[in-house]
């Protein structure tokens, strides 16, 4: 495999990775950019595992986003970037939960990718399909995901972040990879004892 | 690709190995070995990966939500911009007022070693004179505007051994001037750098008209 198709696949390498992210602590807005498209997926999964429920996603990624551009500068190490990123969405998440605490919101606002567009709408009633189906029991689940012990559902969720591996959960959460794989596993054992119990012991 | 090092993976491990897809024909074995004594293994790794394609959805769902979000950087520099424009707006009155001030002090007889000359009949300007006369001359020549009456505070402290407040304080004074161009910050070059456009003020109807 040559090495254009292996970065198309596998992203930047990690010397890449790393000329980027001390440009961007130099404040180079390009690398800025970089790091942030790099680093947003599994923020947002991050997020998932901390957020309440009724945070809005969006709103919590702008506004990491936005502690990303303006506190860069102040972390001094282009390899603890990723930890220190966490730190920030996990804040954030945390701040939601003290805000949406005081916060009365309103019963029929629509998430992101929950609308059904007006041709959609007379289309079919209920709107039933599979992807449907598969958002409803995936979002009953990380709901129950919430009841794990406090390290379990965070590398989970990181787990289903497309091409993340073991090790860069590891490096994200300070664990090593063999904890990793074990909190995951368990994680989803525990999870599966939890939906069979809320389905009255055979789960569906 | 095997990522995991556990010597001796447990069922739970071997399961979640296979739901990763990274189960090496090692595990495998073990894993159909353990089956054949417990067939709730099989329906344990349905179950698993079934979980696993739910919770991929909702986390692929929020991954297009952050695919969404570009990190804000023309917004962070563009308020960093209009807050040095701030500092200069803020200051540029005092720059003049120091220049002028400055000017006056030194161009006044006296204060140069080639000013030998008579000094009677001028006197020596205090700093408040010296701020009275920029405002007077500066508004004779239409510069000066007026000065804002409001006076911002930054900070008050006891004044020591004398009696009352020491006070520091902006007064800001606005002035006029004409340029031939108008700019503003409204573009960005390649590097996504704000870049000045020039402006085009249009005259509200009527005005300019006699």
């Amino acid at each position: 495999m040559n090495d254009k198709r292996r970065r198309r696949l596998k992203g930047p390498d990690t010397q890449d990775r790393s000329h980027t992210a001390a440009a961007a602590l130099r404040g180079d807005a390009d690398a800025l950019r970089a790091v942030w498209q790099e680093n947003r997926r599994w923020v947002a999964a991050v997020l998932l595992a901390h957020k309440p429920k009724d945070a809005d996603l969006e709103d919590l990624l702008q506004d990491v986003a936005m502690t990303l551009v303006k506190n860069i500068t102040k972390v001094r190490d282009p390899s603890v970037l990723g930890p220190w990123l966490r730190t920030v969405a996990i804040n954030a998440a945390r701040a939601a939960g003290r805000q949406t605490s005081r916060r009365q919101r309103g019963p029929f606002r629509l998430s992101r990718g929950q609308g059904v567009s007006e041709g959609e709408a007379g289309a079919t009633w209920p709107p039933v399909s599979d992807e449907v189906e598969r958002i409803e029991s995936g979002e009953r689940l990380t709901a129950l995901a919430a009841r794990l012990p406090e390290g379990y559902r965070e590398p989970l969720l990181l787990k289903c972040v497309k091409g993340m591996s073991y090790r860069e959960i590891g490096t994200l959460l300070g664990l090593a990879e063999t904890t990793v794989e074990t909190r995951i596993a368990r994680g989803r054992r525990m999870l599966r004892e939890l939906a069979s119990a809320e389905a009255g012991g055979g789960w569906s | 690709m095997t990522e995991h090092t556990t010597p001796d993976p447990t069922i739970e491990v071997l399961i979640s190995r296979v739901v990763d897809g990274v189960a090496s024909p090692a595990d495998w074995a073990r894993l159909k070995t353990l089956a054949v004594s417990d067939t709730t293994i099989w329906r344990d790794l349905a179950e698993a990966q079934e979980m696993h394609g739910e919770m991929a959805a909702i986390v692929a769902r929020a991954e297009s939500i952050a695919d969404s979000i570009e990190a804000p950087v023309e917004e962070a520099m563009t308020t960093g911009l209009v807050n040095r424009f701030r500092l200069v707006g803020a200051w540029g009155g005092w720059a003049v007022a120091a220049a002028v001030g400055l000017a006056v002090v030194a161009g006044r007889p006296g204060t140069t070693p080639t000013n030998h000359g008579n000094q009677a009949g001028i006197m020596p300007l205090s700093a408040a004179d010296a701020f009275n006369q920029y405002l007077t001359q500066g508004s004779a020549e239409g510069r000066v505007v007026g000065e804002v009456p409001t006076r911002i505070m930054l900070e008050a402290r006891p004044a020591g051994a004398s009696r009352g407040y020491e006070v520091i304080y902006i007064r800001q004074i606005m002035e006029r001037v004409v340029v031939p161009n108008l700019y503003q910050f409204g573009g960005k070059d390649e590097a996504g750098n704000p870049v000045p456009v020039p402006v085009d003020l249009v005259p509200p109807a009527g005005l300019g008209k006699m």
